[in-house]
């Protein structure tokens, strides 16, 4: 039977554009279904109105919103609309997706992360699981990543130090701010190992990509005018288009994936950008549209054979969504603490601070109790959004400021010193009451059911939260930082998304084998963050990345 | 965040319907010499109103720039020109300066506009005593920001007076007359 193409992929961010890029050089044709539109190098600005409070790439929440679960005091679920509030469960919908605003910290996971069950044994109220593959089967991707999508950084051993195949990064460390020596010499004083952060930016040009511009904060959130920043389109978008046999289509909302009776794919249906609805055709679907959109499809393309939703015997689709818990703070240090040359070389605003701690990535501390999983933590520059940043500071004591008193502070707090902070990453326990349903009534623009996101947590997010913000302020102190605050929170963040389809050996109770591939559907594969039972204590871009080249071998190979 | 939800719509309209509302999106340009009132929900005696607030709100100091020096009432009339913004967003700032008047003619049986400085501050205190009062006030202040750093394509912070106080550094590309968010 001819088709199309040999291979649809569903979303061009972290999770297609591996599979795109390996398939189309092994001889595949490859289309990209990508709901947003296709923004080129040159349109991607520094520019807070852009990126920051017109939210211009991201999808419209009025046309497009999430329908958002809390839980009150009382122990009850409070929904609300996306629309109108000040939730924003949309990422970057555009060819590349979010992973063109990243910060580009990569972490790898540590081997401890693929079988947290059977080191640390069960946690009451958590649905934790071993991964079914092992560090060891992820390492050879991880290695990819680096050299494909370009990470730069500098090997330093420290206590939980994962192993690896290559003894450096591919790419020299990028520029470091000043603030890196004070981080080294005040981890030093307190037995700590600071380490200089893998980031996703080349220190030089290469694959016809530019160097990194030095923007210092900026990265996060906004795109990358030179292409440094490896998003998926930069780094492997980019290169799939010119062997001629991967083709890109922006604005196309993929409606439904339609199943025959035997509860195969036979082709997806999309609207393109003017409302039409299309269809396409592959012997191979690979879905990645982020972990919460991702379930969403898969929940909406029932079939004669997958009543509750495509792969979703189980009824696991959906369920077991990820956020990543944690903790955060931050620090001052004060011009005039220093000298003069000290003071202009930390008002130097362009540079990387790219320092991490993984002290505590297992944290083994009787105060707190038994051998425990911990995490990650990264130190920053505030970042520089100048309207956000103002609008922080109208409050006063005794209501809002204005006028001079207002001016002052505005100066105080751009111009006295910059402000570190750090942010802790530890594991988002999976919880029956963090999960993805289709909303029963709340439609979208294309008539669609939206996703209703339940956002539960476990307590345990909170408490390591705690525990490790608490020891990135004290570092904060040890630097001389003055205004040292550290807080843990159990909200949501929203742009850390995983969980939704877990993979396992057991169809009961997973949605994706080993491979990614849907226990239910032969020509079903899904690439994105949905496939992790737990998902790490870092950022998971890296791990994305990693599993989404991985899978495409696996595809490789079953497209003979 | 009650303040992304006014300009939101731009986006909305102009980046879903294609070429026609792409069209529309240029004569919303940021040109300050062709504002037409009409559009931004408000008369230019309710716009005098809005330019005295502002003015004590962030007012103009020898070492640092003031709502007349970053053009502020101008990016707010842009701001409210938006024809993708929804009546409800600008009838909120007009309602804000009815309140205003109606504040002031109750306590110092003046209209805001030839009150003294310290009287103006009475009038906005016991606004900022009312929600929606306070939202109000706190909607100015954030437009007083955007026309402070914003970049200066969008015709607030004229030659980056406001960066060049708190000194802040731009960043490379910055966006220029073709690349406003609105046009993307």
């Amino acid at each position: 039977m001819s088709h199309d193409y040999d291979v649809c992929v569903i979303g061009s961010g972290a999770g297609g554009g591996p599979v795109a890029l390996t398939l189309a050089q092994a001889g595949y044709s490859v289309v990209v279904l990508e709901k947003g539109p296709w923004y080129r190098e040159n349109e991607f600005r520094k520019d807070e109105l852009a990126c920051c409070l017109r939210d211009a790439y991201k999808s419209d929440r009025k046309e497009e919103p999430h329908i958002i679960e809390l839980e009150n005091d009382d122990g009850n679920w409070n929904q609300q609309s996306t629309y109108q509030s000040r939730w924003n469960f949309w990422n970057g919908n555009c060819v590349g997706g979010s992973s063109n605003f990243m910060s580009g910290y990569f972490h790898r996971l540590k081997p401890v992360d693929f079988r947290l069950l059977s080191t640390f044994g069960a946690i009451e109220g958590a649905n934790v699981a071993d991964w079914p593959i092992s560090y060891e089967e992820l390492e050879p991707y991880y290695d990819k990543v680096e050299r494909e999508v370009g990470v730069s950084g500098r090997h330093v051993d420290h206590p939980h130090a994962e192993p690896r195949s290559k003894p450096d990064f591919p790419y020299p460390p990028l520029q470091e701010h000043s603030v890196a020596k004070l981080i080294d010499k005040a981890g030093a004083a307190l037995g700590l190992h600071p380490y200089p952060t893998p980031r996703a930016i080349l220190s030089r040009a290469d694959q016809g990509r530019g160097t990194c511009s030095y923007n210092g904060g900026y990265c996060g959130n906004t795109g990358c005018s030179t292409g440094a920043k490896g998003s998926s389109r930069a780094a492997l978008l980019d290169r799939a288009l010119t062997t001629g046999r991967c083709e890109i289509r922006p604005g196309a909302m993929v409606n439904r994936l339609v199943t025959d009776q035997q509860g195969k794919i036979t082709h997806a249906e999309y609207f393109d950008k003017s409302g039409k609805e299309k269809r396409v055709d592959a012997r191979i679907y690979v879905v990645a549209c982020q972990a919460i959109e991702s379930a969403r499809l898969l929940l909406r393309s029932t079939g004669v054979r997958h009543p509750n939703g495509l792969a979703n015997g189980s009824g696991q689709v959906g369920r077991n969504l990820l956020f990543a818990g944690g903790g955060a703070g931050s620090g001052r240090l004060l011009y005039r603490d220093f000298d003069k040359a000290q003071a202009k070389a930390l008002a130097q605003s362009g540079t990387f601070i790219n320092r991490s701690l993984q002290d505590w990535y297992v944290i083994d501390d009787k105060e707190f109790g038994p051998a425990q999983k911990g995490g990650t933590i990264d130190l920053i520059h505030m970042h520089p959004s100048p309207v956000i940043r103002a609008g922080r500071q109208i409050n006063g004591p005794d209501g809002l400021l204005w006028g001079a008193p207002l001016k002052r502070k505005l100066e105080a707090h751009f111009l006295e010193g910059p402000y570190i902070k750090i942010e802790a990453f530890c594991d988002w326990l999976p919880v029956d009451d963090c999960h993805v349903t289709l909303d029963p009534s709340v439609k979208d623009k294309w008539g669609l059911p939206v996703a209703r996101v339940r956002t539960g947590f476990h307590v345990r997010n909170l408490q390591v939260g705690w525990y490790l913000a608490d020891k990135g302020a004290q570092l904060l102190r040890q630097m001389g930082a003055k205004d040292v605050v550290s807080f843990a929170s159990a909200a949501p963040p929203t742009n850390l998304v995983a969980g939704t389809c877990r993979f396992g050996d057991d169809p009961a109770t997973s949605v994706l084998d080993r491979n990614c591939r849907a226990h239910e559907v032969e020509n079903l594969y899904v690439s994105d963050a949905s496939f992790m039972p737990t998902a790490g204590s870092a950022p998971y871009t890296f791990t994305i990345y990693a599993n989404a080249f991985r899978v495409a071998d696996k595809i490789a190979a079953q497209l003979g | 965040m009650r303040r992304r939800l006014f300009i939101k719509y731009a986006l909305s309209t102009l980046a879903l319907q294609g070429v026609p509302a792409l069209s529309c999106a240029k004569e919303w340009l940021p040109d300050f010499n062709a504002i037409q009132l009409s559009k931004t929900g408000m008369t230019s005696d309710q716009w005098k109103l809005i330019a005295s607030v502002q003015n004590h709100l962030f007012p103009s100091e020898a070492t640092a720039p003031g709502a007349k020096d970053i053009n502020a009432l101008q990016y707010l009339q842009w701001v409210l020109s938006d024809p993708g913004l929804e009546t409800a967003q600008r009838d909120f700032f007009a309602q804000g300066v009815e309140q205003l008047q109606k504040t002031a003619m109750k306590l110092a049986s003046k209209s805001f506009l030839v009150l003294d400085e310290s009287n103006k501050e009475m009038v906005l205190r016991a606004m900022e005593q009312e929600p929606k009062g306070r939202e109000w006030l706190t909607e100015l202040l954030h437009y007083l920001f955007e026309a402070l750093l914003t970049d200066p394509v969008y015709g607030g912070n004229p030659d980056g007076v406001g960066w060049k106080w708190l000194g802040h550094n731009p960043g490379f590309r910055r966006p220029d007359a073709q690349t406003r968010y609105f046009l993307l």
